[in-house]
């Protein structure tokens, strides 16, 4: 640090990220006292002073840390001089970030606070290059050294965004977020599980009349998760706008906690448009950006346009990503080969119609086990019908001034806008027995954070082979 | 471009390194101790054979790996040397660092040297026992050159 340099303290408020990692060890002492009471006070400072002694360390290390963690805002750059006892000073050029996040949730806001992270190419995957707790004023000017000429917002419909939260839900994430709090109901509301369960006895029992109890409660347990999930997407993502400042684009969203994410336009990777099986019969799609720094975020999908009809979509797109997405030359799976789609759920089917059929014949809790089975068919009709529809509309074409791969990736299709410079290669495999049908698998490799391959499966040979050069003489100019 | 083809390693690495290899050392003596309760032939044995890797350190590993050990300019690059087993040696463009970390440890402070890390798109390679001097000199230099 230079000594005419004038540094800034971080936000108080940034303790809380330290003590965050040691949020469970520290209420050990509390928890302690609740499930075993010690009675007298020997026994309380027994059982507290192992702990105690482990809180107050963390504190002292997380208030130390707060006190030696400095930052200036330069006119080129952010200088951050941190570290307790192995002192650490960067400066980071504005030229090189290539995504810059703001993210203001209810406690931030309470403070005056804001999470600012930097991204550039140099970081870890895992996480931000610098990420810091600054006073909601500095975040803002720090913002305001990006901004420029704005493009139109474009902003999502309510309807829109509470379709996509509905498609992105899952009971599986909704339980894990509802399990812990409806666990604890009991002992700190006072309330039962039961109550909350009972809840959702009506809908069910009106759609499904016959159902057996313990498909009953699976379903109640489902539509519980479903619903937490639902509601935590749509928080998430309601108030969606995205426009073109300059040099970045810069999406905001959030309902209780805002996060402004800029992103560097010559930077992205690839662009890609998403949709589901559900979504495609709303004729709904999104599109999102692969790049340094996306996805870091927990939950962060790095969406740029939310639901939307695909024309629409395309040419927000075009304003937003200077990428022509008109397709010149494409090519997609030859006829016939559809089988090749469905070997991993025909193989998953069989295995099942084996299990079903062992138990239930031969098991105790042959009835119990029957609605279970039924249930467990669903996914695996679901799969096959996506797969069906996979091979329909998987292609590899080339743009104007990028190349597109249309490709599946568990139960979402998603198209890849891949500009020819941040292509990395393309390979062609053959196995013998495409060899012999003449058909080929084409691999495209792209980089952001971490290498990630796109593959199409099935193409006819010659015609991808011709279409590989096309676009290698395109990487090559 | 300014110290080009200069050596910027300090020699005061070289101490820093042998007081590290010494505070090893000193906790050594607790692992012997936890032995010595056991073993006491055991626990000297231990002790012998750390004192014996103390001296070779100290005095055979540490200067060869200083020696072996270097940083320097280039025509807009750095070129980074180290190792003394397995010998590496890397040509930094400056167009090619995306930033650069000084970081200090108390000790590094007291000798007045730094430790300087070069952070690239995947990877980053870091260079110990540059004197503070240099290491602002360093990223200045990567500065400018970034803005030319």
């Amino acid at each position: 640090m230079k000594k005419n340099e004038y540094y800034n303290h971080i936000h108080p408020l940034s303790l809380t990220k330290k003590l965050k990692l040691s949020a469970l060890l520290l209420l050990l002492p509390i928890i302690q006292q609740i499930l075993y009471r010690p009675t007298g006070i020997a026994e309380i400072i027994g059982s507290m002073s192992l702990n105690t002694l482990y809180s107050a360390f963390v504190t002292t290390f997380a208030i130390m840390s707060y006190r030696r963690c400095l930052y200036r805002i330069a006119p080129n750059g952010i200088k951050i001089c941190s570290g307790i006892i192995n002192r650490k000073r960067l400066l980071l050029p504005f030229d090189r970030i290539q995504t810059m996040i703001f993210h203001e949730d209810i406690l931030s806001r309470l403070f005056n606070a804001a999470w600012v992270y930097f991204d550039t190419a140099g970081g870890r995957k895992n996480s931000a290059d610098i990420s810091v707790c600054l006073n909601r004023k500095t975040a803002y000017a720090v913002r305001k050294l990006i901004a420029s000429k704005k493009t139109e917002k474009i902003r999502c419909s309510i309807l829109n965004m509470l379709l996509m939260a509905a498609f992105w839900s899952n009971p599986v994430s909704g339980l894990l977020f509802s399990v812990p709090v409806v666990y604890h109901l009991k002992t700190i509301f006072g309330l039962a599980p039961n109550d909350l369960l009972s809840s959702v006895d009506t809908p069910i029992r009106h759609i499904l009349p016959n159902i057996s109890p313990a498909a009953e409660m699976l379903a109640k347990i489902m539509i519980i998760g479903w619903l937490v999930s639902f509601v935590v997407q749509f928080f998430k993502y309601a108030n969606f706008t995205c426009c073109r400042e300059g040099k970045y684009i810069v999406t905001s969203r959030g309902l209780a906690s805002r996060t402004l994410i800029c992103t560097k336009a010559d930077g992205i990777t690839a662009v890609t448009i998403d949709h589901t099986l559900i979504m495609h019969l709303f004729r709904l799609k999104s599109a999102s950006v692969f790049t340094i720094g996306s996805g870091k975020l927990k939950g962060d999908k790095s969406l740029i346009i939310p639901a939307e009809k695909e024309a629409a979509l395309c040419r927000r797109l075009e304003e937003i990503v200077p990428m022509n997405t008109a397709e010149l030359k494409t090519v997609s799976p030859k006829k016939g080969s559809v089988l090749s789609y469905l070997y991993a759920p025909l193989i998953a089917a069989a295995a099942y119609i084996f299990a079903a059929y062992f138990f239930i014949s031969f098991g105790e809790f042959a009835a119990q086990l029957r609605a279970a089975a039924a249930v467990a068919a669903i996914p695996i009709i679901w799969w096959i019908i996506f797969r069906v529809y996979a091979f329909k509309t998987s292609f590899i074409s080339i743009c104007d001034n990028c190349a597109a791969i249309n490709s599946y990736d568990r139960l979402t299709m998603r198209k890849f806008y891949i500009p020819f410079d941040k292509l990395q290669y393309i390979t062609i495999k053959q196995n013998p027995f495409q060899k012999r049908k003449g058909c080929c698998n084409m691999t495209i490799y792209m980089y952001y954070e971490k290498t990630v391959k796109r593959t199409v499966r099935q193409l006819p040979f010659r015609e991808a082979t011709e279409l590989a050069q096309l676009i290698r003489s395109h990487m090559r100019k | 471009m300014p110290n080009e083809g200069k050596e910027l390693l300090s020699r005061r690495a070289l101490t820093v390194w042998r007081i590290r290899i010494g505070a090893l050392y000193i906790l050594s003596g607790f692992l012997t101790g936890g032995i010595f309760v056991f073993s006491h032939t055991a626990a000297l044995a231990a002790k012998i054979l750390f004192t014996v890797l103390l001296i070779l350190f100290v005095f055979v590993f540490c200067p060869a790996a200083f020696n072996k050990t270097s940083c320097r300019f280039c025509e807009r690059a750095i070129m980074v040397e180290k190792g003394l087993i397995f010998h590496r040696i890397s040509e930094i463009p400056f167009s090619k660092i995306e930033y650069c970390v000084i970081s200090q440890t108390p000790c590094e402070k007291l000798y007045g040297i730094s430790t300087l890390t070069f952070l690239c798109a995947g990877s980053f390679e870091t260079v110990r026992g540059i004197s503070l001097i240099n290491s602002e000199k360093i990223n200045l230099t990567f500065q400018k050159g970034e803005k030319s």
